[in-house]
Order: structure tokens, then sequence, then C-alpha cells
């Protein structure tokens, strides 16, 4: 869906992007993953023509972008972290005028307009976007971007600027639109507990290069910890590098003696810890 | 009658002065009562200085200094 | 085009919602009510006066007011019609800039020389209407109490204050693909002003300035004829200011 081959960029004498190879499969929901800074943004901002490689190649569903050729902007659907609106339009009034922009036919961008903000939950809001909560304006974000029919939905950390309750909401309807609207996702973010609900897929940018792509399962495989915890009553046994095998015994030591014991768990990497791990801190 | 044909003269004069200053009221009073937040101050403040305030100076105060950005 | 089409509807939207056709449209009309309002109470004014003035041992030789009264106010009270239409529609795309709403519209396609040819020509447009209500409400007011035809070369004057007005839309348009405020735009339209005027210091040099478009005041009173030079570098600027800002505006990082 979305190719990048050795990407390069950089400000002034910040390099910013030192070859980025990156290749999006169809279908479900990509996540991008990379501490603020890293150049996630920026790589974003290129895919979407706003922004001019120094070097290097992106191919969205084939097709080369260029800077400043709106011609794959078709394919794409953008929703930034904090999307900005004209704030004395109401919704279907905004999706209108974007529809307008797109090209889209007129009746057709109503109908659309209309089953997408049913889907976001802004059916029912008239008012002027001028006094929209953040959550509201990222559901509008939403609708906004899928209104063309992109091939492709590029979420440039759409919930870092939201409570826990905005944050559930756009997450649950990013999965839906990846299950029913045909439509690859690339969710870009720091918040790592994200990612793990709804990507199956992740690249990890660290430094300017993709560090890790692929599978969040392998990923978390590969960086299996041995090890387990035993949590008495008083105190807790932890031994960083016992197996299964040692655990077992110990629990079966601890039955034998009636020790009671509270929980027995295998160390579990959690995708923090591998994140820690990989960029190296 | 001579008070008449003075005003007479200055009726081109002074019938689209009012006009403009109604015109600037009305629209000042809609946009005062279709917003629900202003820069500074309240609904109530801003209608009282909009119609007390004297002939077109209510109504700029309103906009320069109430009006919120969009 | 559809496009930009669609981007002026936007333009037209927002200058209604935010006030600014409406509060325009009146500054406008005022200007030209009072400038004929001001010429046709100065005899009142002189005949007050004239009693203090007359104890005081001040005698006033009372001249007719003529239409030239009535124009000599519209041509001097341009200049600050002038400040408050640069400040007004100063921040039209600097605003953009600031708060990001273009972003979303650029990814979805808009050229970003359709949004500088939308907001370019919703200003000329809002100029001319505006400037052409004002020109015929004191052109009326110059008949009804006096008499028009006494003045001379209005037709070019008046497009002469049209086109410099223009000028200063280009230029508008032009300094916020520069800068990143709208005090920015101010800052430059200003030093435009403030170089003009320096370089007017220098004799003879003044027909070639655009700034000499803005007051006909001798030229509709007959004392001189409308320069062409200071016409033709008014396009120039016009010309030169779009194709830059289009340039510019394509080049630009941050939108």
């Amino acid at each position: 869906m979305l190719e990048i081959k050795n990407l390069h960029k950089r400000f002034g004498d910040k390099e910013v992007l030192k070859g980025v190879d990156l290749i999006v499969p169809e279908r479900g929901v990509y996540g991008f993953v990379g501490v603020n800074g890293a150049g996630k943004t920026t790589t974003m901002k290129i895919v979407l023509g706003l922004l001019k490689a120094d070097e290097g190649e992106v191919k969205v569903n084939g097709i080369p972008i260029a800077y400043g050729n709106t011609e794959t902007n078709k394919m794409i659907g953008y929703l930034p972290d904090v999307p900005e609106y004209y704030g004395y339009m109401n919704c279907m009034e905004y999706l209108k005028f974007s529809g307008e922009i797109c090209g889209m036919d007129a009746t057709d961008c109503k109908r659309r307009s209309e089953e997408l903000l049913e889907m976001v939950g802004l059916a029912d809001e008239k008012h002027k976007i001028r006094g929209f909560s953040r959550g509201m304006k990222q559901r509008l974000g939403i609708a906004q971007a899928l209104l063309h029919r992109p091939k492709l939905l590029i979420c440039d950390e759409p919930t870092s600027a939201l409570d826990p309750v905005g944050r559930k909401d756009i997450l649950d309807v990013i999965t839906t639109t990846a299950e029913n609207q045909d439509t690859t996702v690339i969710f870009s973010t720091h918040i790592l507990s994200d990612v793990e609900h709804i990507c199956t897929e992740m690249a990890l940018l660290n430094n300017g290069k993709i560090c890790y792509s692929g599978s969040i399962k392998e990923l978390k495989e590969m960086h299996r910890q041995q090890g387990y915890i035993i949590e008495l009553e008083n105190e807790t046994i932890e031994n960083p590098n016992g197996t299964e095998t040692e655990m077992r015994q110990e629990v079966q030591k601890l039955l034998e003696k009636g020790i009671r014991f509270k929980k027995a768990e295998l160390m579990e990497p959690s995708l923090e810890k591998v994140f820690m791990e990989v960029v190296g801190r | 009658m001579q008070d008449l044909e003075i005003i007479a003269e200055y009726l081109p004069l002074i019938i689209p002065f009012m006009l403009m200053e109604m015109a600037l009221l009305a629209y000042t009073i809609w946009h005062i009562v279709t917003h629900r937040n202003y820069k500074r101050g309240n609904r109530v403040m801003w209608m009282i200085i909009a119609i007390a305030g004297m002939q077109f100076i209510g109504p700029i105060l309103y906009f320069v200094l109430g009006k919120e950005e969009d | 085009m559809k496009k930009m089409m669609a981007f002026i509807k936007k333009e037209w939207m927002e200058l209604k919602r935010g006030g600014k056709l409406v509060v325009s449209f009146i500054v406008f009309m005022l200007f030209a009510v009072l400038d004929a309002g001001i010429a046709k109470l100065t005899p009142v004014l002189f005949d007050l006066m004239a009693d203090e003035l007359a104890d005081q041992g001040l005698n006033i030789i009372q001249t007719d007011v003529t239409a030239a009264q009535c124009w000599d106010q519209f041509n001097g009270n341009l200049l600050v019609l002038f400040i408050v239409f640069v400040i007004m529609f100063a921040g039209i795309l600097v605003n953009e800039y600031q708060k990001g709403t273009l972003v979303l519209i650029v990814t979805k396609g808009m050229p970003r020389k359709g949004i500088y040819f939308a907001k370019l020509i919703m200003i000329v447009a809002v100029w001319t209407v505006n400037y052409a209500m004002m020109t015929a409400l004191t052109w009326f007011y110059g008949d009804y109490y006096w008499d028009n035809s006494i003045m001379h070369h209005m037709f070019g004057a008046i497009m002469g204050i049209w086109l410099f007005g223009v000028m200063l839309c280009c230029l508008i348009m032009f300094f916020s693909t520069i800068v990143k405020g709208m005090s920015g735009v101010l800052l430059c339209i200003g030093g435009f002003a403030f170089t003009c005027s320096i370089i007017g210091f220098v004799p003879g040099v003044d027909k070639y300035l655009p700034t000499t478009l803005s007051d006909m005041m001798t030229v509709m009173r007959g004392g001189a004829d409308i320069s062409i030079p200071a016409i033709i570098i008014c396009i120039v600027i016009c010309v030169a200011s779009t194709i830059g800002g289009n340039i510019l505006i394509e080049k630009k990082v941050t939108l």
C-alpha cells in the first residue's frame, strides 16, 4: 500500500530522516511508533506532499508521490494530532467544502457525510465547530479524512491530545474504520498501549531510521525475557533468568512447605520494555 | 418653516447616516445574540454598550474588543 | 478552477460570518457621507465661528463651497480609509497559517495557487465593490449639492485610486507569503509606504511613485495630469508581487 525507500530529510544541519525504509501492507491498522522528535511527523508530511524529501522514493498504491503534486492525495486521508477547522462552519458545511475540494459529486458527498457523521457520532451536532471540544474535533477529523474514500488513512498521533475517554472513542472508530471501510490505516503514536490495542503490525522509528518492522507478536517474541516473579504474603521472589520449569519447581516447593503465595507470574515482555530495549535507553 | 428647509437640505446626508447606524446596531445585536462566548465581558454588558454607546462607538467597541476570534 | 470556486465560496462565507463584509461596507459608506457632510457644513461652521473670531479682530473671508471641497475631503480621508482597509484584511492569509486550517485543505488536493488567487480575488472584489459604492455616493452628493462638472480628469483619477487599492491587495497577499503574522504584513505595507515617501523627497521622482495614485487632489482640480509612469509601475508591482507570491507559497514549508 505504502512503500518508502531510503528517505532522507534534513532541516538546516539537523538530519531528521537518515534513510527510512518501510513497506506498509494492505488492510489493517499499521502502527508507526517512535519517541517525540524521531521523525514520524516529518515522514508523514513527506508522504502527504507537504514537505519535500531530500532523497528517496515514496509510492502510494504503486504511484510515486512528488512534492506539490496532489494527485496521490486523492488516495490519502489525513488526520493530524490537532486538526483545525473554520470555526464559523458546522460539520455538514465543512464536509461539503471538503467534498468540493476533493472534486466529489454533491449528492454523493452529502450521503457520504451523513454516513460518516453517523459513524463518528456527530450526526446530531448542529452547532458551529467553534464550540467543539478536542475529542469532537478529532472525530470530525476522521469523518473529513474518510470523506473521499481514501485507500490510505494517515493518523498522526490522533490520541495524544485527548483525555482517556476521548482516546478510547477515537481508537474504537479507527478500528471499525479499518474493518469496514476498505482502508489501510497508518497510526503514528508514542503511546504504546494504543498500538498494542489496535495494531497487528508496526514499525519502530528511532533516530531517523526504522529499527524494526513486522508484527507486534514477533517483536515481543524476539525480546522474550526469561524470568519469573512469585509474590508471597510479605516478600517477593524474583528470578530474572529463571525458566518456566524452574518456576514450576519453585511453586511446587512452596506448596509442599504450605507457604501461601499471592501470585506466580512468568515475565511477559511489555511493549514498553521492548521499545526501550530497541531504542537503547 | 426655515428650520424645516434646513433639515430638508441635510436630509440626504442624515438618512444614510442613520441607516448605517441602525444597520450596524442591528448587525451588532444579532452578532452578540448568536455568539455564546466573547473575548471579554458577557452578553448583557455588550448589549448595553452596543445600544447605549453613542452612535457608532458601541458597536465598534464590540467588534474590536468583544468579538471572539474564530 | 472548480476547487478555486469552492475556496472563493468559503472565503465569502468567512467574510460574511466574520462580519468583515458588513463592517467594511458601512465604513466605506460612512466615509462618503462624512466627506460630503464636512464639505457641506464648512460654511455653517465658519458662520458659527465668525462672530467669535470677529470679536478677536479676525475677519474670515468666506469662500463658496464647491464640489471641489467635497472631493478634497474624499481625497484627504483616503489615507485613513486605506489604513482601515489594510488592517481589516491583512490577516486574510496569515491567520490561516497561524491556526493551521490550510493543512487539511491542502492535503485534500487544494492547489496552493488556488488558495492564493481565491483570496486575492476576494479582497480585490471587496475593495472594488466598496470603493465603487463610495465613489458613486460622493459623486451623487457632488451633483446634488454642487456641480461635479467643474472637476477635471474624474474618471482617470477615480480609476487611479482604484488601481492603488488593487496594488495594496496584491501586496497584502505577497507579504503574507513571507511573514508569519498579521503584524508582519502591516509592518511590510507600512515599510513600503515609508520607502515610497522617502524616495518621494528626490525632486521629480514623484510621477514614478505608485503612491502618487493615492492622492488625486491636484489632478481633480485640474492642476496636473495623471502620471502614466506611476500607473505602469503600479501595474508592474501588482503583477510582480502576484508572481512572486505564487512562487513563495509553493515553497512555504509550514502551512
